[in-house]
């Protein structure tokens, strides 16, 4: 008896060990993908959120009469094709009396971006009296300002690395000690489509995109998938051709998301001539893509509702159908949340088959219906990292961070949803 | 005794694929009066009372040969509906499987599902009622709305029952209605089926042979797939005509 | 006989049987001591008889409180359930045929002696009848035979007739010898505990009748 106690304590000794030893893998593992979570979130963020905000630069505009309405006809359209570009240039020469050459006036217009001409226009023609007279306003700095001042550290550079000359440098220093430099919230950033300027640039378009493109999927692929899902677990007779079908849904979820961007091309483009670049496109393409994931998430849930309920429905003569959809649907909701979750962050992050179907376009308007061209969040940011200028690498990375905030957004939704069902289990 | 038979079994044998799970049974079960259905685990006793209600269609490999009769009707012909059956037909079953919704809800399902109350008012009342009659309703009365699955087994078992009984069965199969309860809440549920054999007829597959003779006035002893004895449940149990009857309620090796 | 899947049953069944056949032979050895005294007065033996009343009660007790445990802990069915409800009515016959020979015993104790004119053994072939049909009852419960058990309550008709020619003859005697009428007396009421032994035997074998078939018949 004792010798039996004996062996299963050396036995122990073992078998603790291996126990201790995957507890402490285990948690290595888990302080390393935090670590490498915290690391990449930093990068991001530090370098994200400096393109939440933008540089603005103080000029008194002097809003010359000779340039902008000769005549003094105060005509709305003689004063929108005014040119004010050298009304800007015009007054920042103004701020530095030395004597400036022609390259200096050019490097020195290209202080301000390229928009606030427009700006000034729409502005003048709504406030016609400032015609003649003074206004200290605060214009946009174009991108490379923008960059120098978020990125100190340029300064010291080399001027061929720098971006801005020693004299604009200078220049900027000026601007800085007399207080007519501030950074205030890039409203561009959150209102806007593409730009060629980087400043000028938001991501409001590609989110919109976005969202329309989700929408659509999800629309198409959740009730059908659910449908789906419940008509092969519950409804349908089980033989060879329905294990057929099941083999093949379990291989769809797994082919690569580039295949089904060849798919849409070829239907919805070519045969069926939908507009290119369109959301409703994107959605039937990335629906596509989803559909199998969901049906397997709603199969599976379905599987492992206990069958006395589904007894108890039968034995009061319920059908088939009523038991299915009255009693275990309802349970097997959380299950198929997490199924909808997967497959909508997958969709939301895909950007591979929307470029097949052509979003991939510079669009520099914000769709407003499913039919107009537009662009995805993925796509936005893959543009903008492959663009030369300096200034959209800041962009790019407040571009993921608005895709990780619309992923949280979205995920703790359906959470929200799947808490509410499984309460009531 | 002019007793009037409601279930008439001739000749019927039950097969999982090729096993055979009964053989030959005929066996009638009178009207309003709880026949208690004995024997070892995997007699074929439960497999009998899945197809008084056609529960087996639900199993794939079930086959089924020979007549069932309720009512003058063979319940395995191609005109009678399964679903209509049912209605007719209830069963409880062994562990208690209350739907994961409010007291009410489980009650109200049935009724609803048939369209047997045609408004709000008349739906309370008939669960009301049907709760009343389970035993059920003065323990629960001022929690209706509680989910069914916060109960404790005995009250579960009974809210099965009123959920069963709210439909208006004639026949009400209980397939070891108190495996799973404790000996009070069995007490309960035997007292509620002395009840209830007044109205319905009641059909009851138990492991207890004391159960069997304390709430059926016949009973049937099943072994190895075949009926081996039927009789009034006093005979049965002191003294039964079939050796094979005496060695099992008496716990001899057989 | 079949063997219960739990052995302990087997085993309180049979310890059951085999105290209440030891009660029975206990008994047995009472009533023939009994009817020996009606032969040869013994007052010794007397006293024994009614001493050893004592422990036949004691058996019943255990008996019955044996069975009221089995019944109990077993809840039996059909033939086992037969077995200890006649377990339990055989040991409170037994007690009562005991108390029937014990007092035989206690009427030879208050006749001490026997009259030299009475001649008769009448009394005693009677005892020796009863003693008989005890024995058969008994081996009609131990062997568990029906036909043995059917043999008893036969013979006890003829014991009934044996008492009432013991019975009229003593009435005779006591007619013709009027000194004698005490000692009759004390007879004809041994006579008459003899004749319920005899009823009680049938009633015994009535009851293993009524184990193995399920009726009284």
């Amino acid at each position: 008896m004792t010798n039996n106690l004996d062996r299963v304590e050396l036995s122990l000794v073992g078998r603790k060990r291996s126990e201790r030893l995957f507890k402490f893998y285990g948690f290595l593992g888990i302080l390393i993908a935090f670590l490498f979570l915290i690391t990449i979130l930093y990068s991001v963020i530090s370098q994200g959120q400096k393109a939440f905000f933008t540089t603005f630069i103080k000029v008194n505009i002097f809003f010359d009469s000779e340039i902008i309405d000769p005549q003094n006809q105060r005509n709305d359209e003689d004063i929108r094709y005014a040119n004010f570009n050298k009304i800007i240039t015009e007054s920042l020469k103004k701020k530095f009396p030395e004597n400036l050459n022609k390259n200096d006036s050019k490097e020195l217009s290209s202080f301000i971006s390229s928009s606030e001409a427009d700006y000034l226009s729409e502005f003048v023609v709504k406030n016609k009296d400032y015609i003649g007279k003074y206004k200290n306003m605060w214009l946009l700095a174009s991108s490379n300002i923008d960059v120098i001042v978020k990125n100190p550290e340029m300064e010291d550079l080399d001027e061929e690395d720098r971006l801005i000359s020693n004299k604009q440098l200078g220049w900027l220093n000026q601007i800085r000690l007399n207080n007519e430099l501030k950074k205030e919230l890039n409203k561009n950033f959150f209102t806007k489509a593409d730009s060629t300027e980087p400043e000028q640039a938001g991501i409001w378009g590609s989110l919109v995109g976005s969202f329309l493109t989700l929408l659509i999927t999800l629309v198409l692929s959740f009730p059908v998938a659910v449908a789906a899902g419940v008509f092969l677990e519950e409804l349908a007779p089980k033989n060879k051709f329905t294990e057929f079908l099941e083999v093949n849904i379990n291989n769809l979820a797994a082919v690569p998301s580039i295949i089904y961007g060849l798919l849409g091309l070829a239907i919805f483009l070519n045969i069926m001539h939908l507009p290119r670049s369109a959301p409703i496109v994107g959605g039937m393409v990335l629906a596509l893509m989803t559909l199998p994931t969901i049906i397997i998430a709603t199969r599976s849930s379905l599987k492992s509702v206990p069958p006395s309920i589904r007894e108890a429905a039968i034995g009061l003569g319920a059908t088939r159908f009523q038991s299915v959809v009255d009693h275990v649907l309802p349970l097997a909701i959380p299950g198929i949340m997490t199924g909808t979750i997967i497959g909508m962050s997958r969709a939301l992050g895909e950007s591979a088959p929307l470029l097949m179907i052509g979003m991939v376009a510079f669009i520099v308007d914000v769709p407003t219906t499913f039919l107009d061209s537009s662009t995805a969040l993925p796509v936005q940011i893959y543009l903008w990292k492959s663009t030369a200028a300096r200034g959209f690498v800041e962009l790019t990375a407040a571009g993921v961070i608005v895709l990780l905030v619309f992923l949280i957004l979205m995920n703790g939704l359906a959470v929200f949803i799947r808490q509410k069902f499984e309460k009531k289990w | 005794m002019a007793e009037k038979i409601k279930i008439s079994t001739k000749k019927v044998n039950v097969f999982y694929g090729d096993k055979k799970a009964l053989e030959n049974i005929n066996l009638e079960i009178p009207e309003k009066k709880v026949t208690s259905l004995i024997g070892p685990s995997g007699c074929g006793k439960s497999t009998f009372i899945r197809c008084l209600n056609r529960m087996n269609d639900t199993i794939d490999i079930c086959r089924i040969e020979g007549k069932i009769i309720i009512d003058n009707e063979d319940i395995y012909s191609k005109e009678i509906d399964p679903v209509l059956l049912r209605a007719k037909v209830g069963m409880v079953f062994q562990k208690p499987n209350p739907f994961p919704k409010s007291i009410f809800e489980n009650v109200a399902y049935g009724p609803r599902i048939h369209g047997l109350a045609k408004s709000d008012d008349e739906l309370d009342e008939l669960v009301t009622q049907s709760l009343v009659k389970a035993g059920l309703f003065q323990e629960i009365k001022d929690r209706i709305h509680e989910p069914g699955t916060s109960l404790s087994g005995g009250q579960q078992q009974r809210l099965c029952i009123a959920r069963t009984i709210a439909i208006s069965p004639q026949i009400i199969l209980m397939d070891e209605p108190c495996s799973a309860l404790d000996p009070i809440a069995t007490a309960v549920i035997e007292e509620l089926i002395d009840e209830l054999a007044k109205n319905f007829t009641i059909v009851i597959v138990t492991h207890s042979m004391q159960q069997a003779a304390r709430v059926s006035q016949q009973t049937a002893f099943f072994h190895m797939g075949n009926l081996i004895e039927v009789g009034r449940t006093d005979q049965i149990f002191s003294t039964p005509s079939q050796k094979k009857t005496q060695d099992y309620i008496t716990g001899k090796i057989g | 006989m079949k063997e219960h899947i739990v052995t302990t049953y087997d085993e309180d069944l049979n310890s059951l049987k085999s105290n209440l056949t030891k009660m029975g032979l206990n008994v047995e050895k009472q009533i023939y001591n009994a009817v020996d005294l009606t032969k040869i007065i013994n007052i010794s033996k007397a006293k024994e008889v009614v001493e050893n009343d004592k422990d036949i009660d004691a058996l019943e007790k255990k008996i019955r409180g044996f069975a009221t445990i089995t019944l109990s802990k077993r809840q039996p069915l059909a033939d086992d359930l037969r077995q200890i409800i006649i377990s339990l009515k055989i040991s409170s016959i037994l007690e009562r045929i005991g108390d029937h020979a014990s007092n035989v015993a206690g009427r030879i104790l208050s006749v001490k002696k026997a009259p030299d004119s009475y001649s008769t053994d009448s009394v005693h072939q009677l005892g020796l009848l009863v003693l008989k049909n005890f024995s058969t009852a008994l081996s009609a419960y131990d062997q568990e035979s029906k036909e043995i058990a059917q043999s008893v309550p036969t013979e006890d008709i003829t014991i009934n007739s044996v008492y009432e020619t013991c019975f009229r003859e003593h009435l005779h005697l006591m007619m013709e010898d009027r000194d004698i009428i005490g000692f009759c007396t004390q007879m004809l009421f041994i006579a008459k505990e003899l004749e319920r032994i005899g009823d009680l035997s049938k009633v015994i074998s009535k009851e293993v009748i009524y184990n193995l078939q399920g009726t009284l018949k």
